[in-house]
C-alpha cells in the first residue's frame, strides 16, 4: 500500500466519529398502554449506528416490523454523545421514518408514514414516548 | 431537477471553515399527498421562537403549483444565509383517516453535508426536527437539531 493510499484511509477512518450510543440502546416500552402505531422496540448498539426492532400496534400494519438501521446524531458537532436517530422501516404498502430523541430519559418517537401503494388512509404523522426497560 | 440555485454557508460558517461554493439541489418527487391533503396551515411563514439561534432563523412554506416547497434562511453570528428552496417529499396528514396535511419531510444535499428536515404543525407552532449528516472527512459529528417556529407577523 502506498502512502497515500494510507493516508486516505486513515483520514476516513478519523472522520467517522464515533458516538457514545449508551442513551439510545436498549429495549423501549410505550408509555400508553394502548399505543397508537407503536408497542415497543428495540435498539441494538452496532459500529456507529443502531439496529433498530419494532413491535407495532396498528392493525394496518405489521405488528412485527423487522429490523432496520438507525443513523444516530449527536446534539452538536463537537458531541460524541449520540442522543437522537433516524430510520426507515419498509412495511409493504407503507414506509415509516422514524425519528427518534431523548428527552430526561424519555425516548420520544416521531413518524411518518408514507402510503405507497394507494390503500385508503392518508400518510400520516404521529408523535409517542418511551420508557427504557431492562 | 430544478437547477441548483442557492449558495449555502450557514453550518461551514459555525465550524469555521471557509467556503468557496456549496449547492442546494431540488428534489425531484413531487408528493400526490399535496394533491390529496388540506395544507393550508403549514403554508406561510415562519420565525424561530428564539431570536437568538445559531441555527434555522426562517422558514418559508409555500405552494407552487401543486407542489409543496419550503426555503430556509439559516443563522450564523446574527446574519442570516440562504438554504435555497427545495420540494417537500411527503406531506402527512395527523392521523391515517385525516385529510388535514400537519407534518411534511425534505432533503437539503449540499457539497459536504446532508440535511433531512422534518416538520409539523401543531396549535399555530412549526416544530423543525433536522438530522445533518456530514461527508467531508472532517471530525465533526453528525447531530440533530429541534427548533420552534411562529407565524410571521405580516
Amino acid at each position: 500500500m502506498n502512502h497515500v493510499a494510507l493516508e486516505q484511509m486513515q483520514e476516513h477512518a478519523a472522520a467517522e466519529a464515533e458516538l457514545d450510543l449508551s442513551l439510545l440502546a436498549g429495549n423501549w416500552v410505550n408509555t400508553n398502554l394502548s399505543p397508537s402505531f407503536i408497542r415497543s422496540l428495540q435498539l441494538e448498539p452496532g459500529p456507529n449506528q443502531l439496529i433498530m426492532r419494532v413491535t407495532g400496534a396498528d392493525s394496518g400494519s405489521p405488528k412485527d416490523w423487522g429490523e432496520a438501521t438507525a443513523q444516530v446524531f449527536a446534539e452538536n458537532t463537537a458531541s460524541t454523545q449520540a442522543m437522537a436517530f433516524s430510520a426507515l422501516f419498509d412495511l409493504g404498502g407503507m414506509d415509516s421514518l422514524l425519528q427518534g430523541y431523548v428527552v430526561k430519559g424519555v425516548l420520544v418517537i416521531v413518524s411518518f408514514t408514507r402510503v405507497k401503494d394507494g390503500r385508503e388512509r392518508s400518510s400520516s404523522f404521529g408523535k409517542e414516548f418511551f420508557y427504557r426497560v431492562p | 431537477m430544478q437547477e441548483p440555485s442557492s449558495i449555502h454557508l450557514w453550518v461551514m460558517a459555525r465550524a469555521g471553515v471557509k467556503v468557496e461554493r456549496c449547492r442546494v439541489e431540488a428534489i425531484e418527487i413531487k408528493s400526490s399527498d399535496t394533491a390529496r391533503l388540506e395544507i393550508s396551515t403549514m403554508v406561510r411563514s415562519w420565525v424561530n421562537t428564539n431570536p437568538a439561534t445559531q441555527g434555522i432563523a426562517s422558514v418559508q412554506l409555500r405552494l407552487v403549483e401543486g407542489e409543496l416547497r419550503i426555503a430556509i434562511q439559516g443563522a450564523a453570528q446574527g446574519a442570516p444565509f440562504n438554504w435555497g428552496e427545495v420540494a417537500v417529499e411527503t406531506v402527512y396528514a395527523e392521523n391515517a383517516s385525516s385529510r388535514r396535511g400537519m407534518a411534511f419531510v425534505a432533503n437539503y444535499h449540499f457539497e459536504f453535508l446532508d440535511t433531512l428536515i422534518e416538520g409539523n404543525v401543531n396549535a399555530g407552532l412549526l416544530v423543525l426536527a433536522a438530522f445533518h449528516t456530514f461527508h467531508d472527512g472532517s471530525h465533526r459529528s453528525n447531530y440533530f437539531s429541534r427548533e420552534f417556529f411562529h407565524e410571521a407577523a405580516l
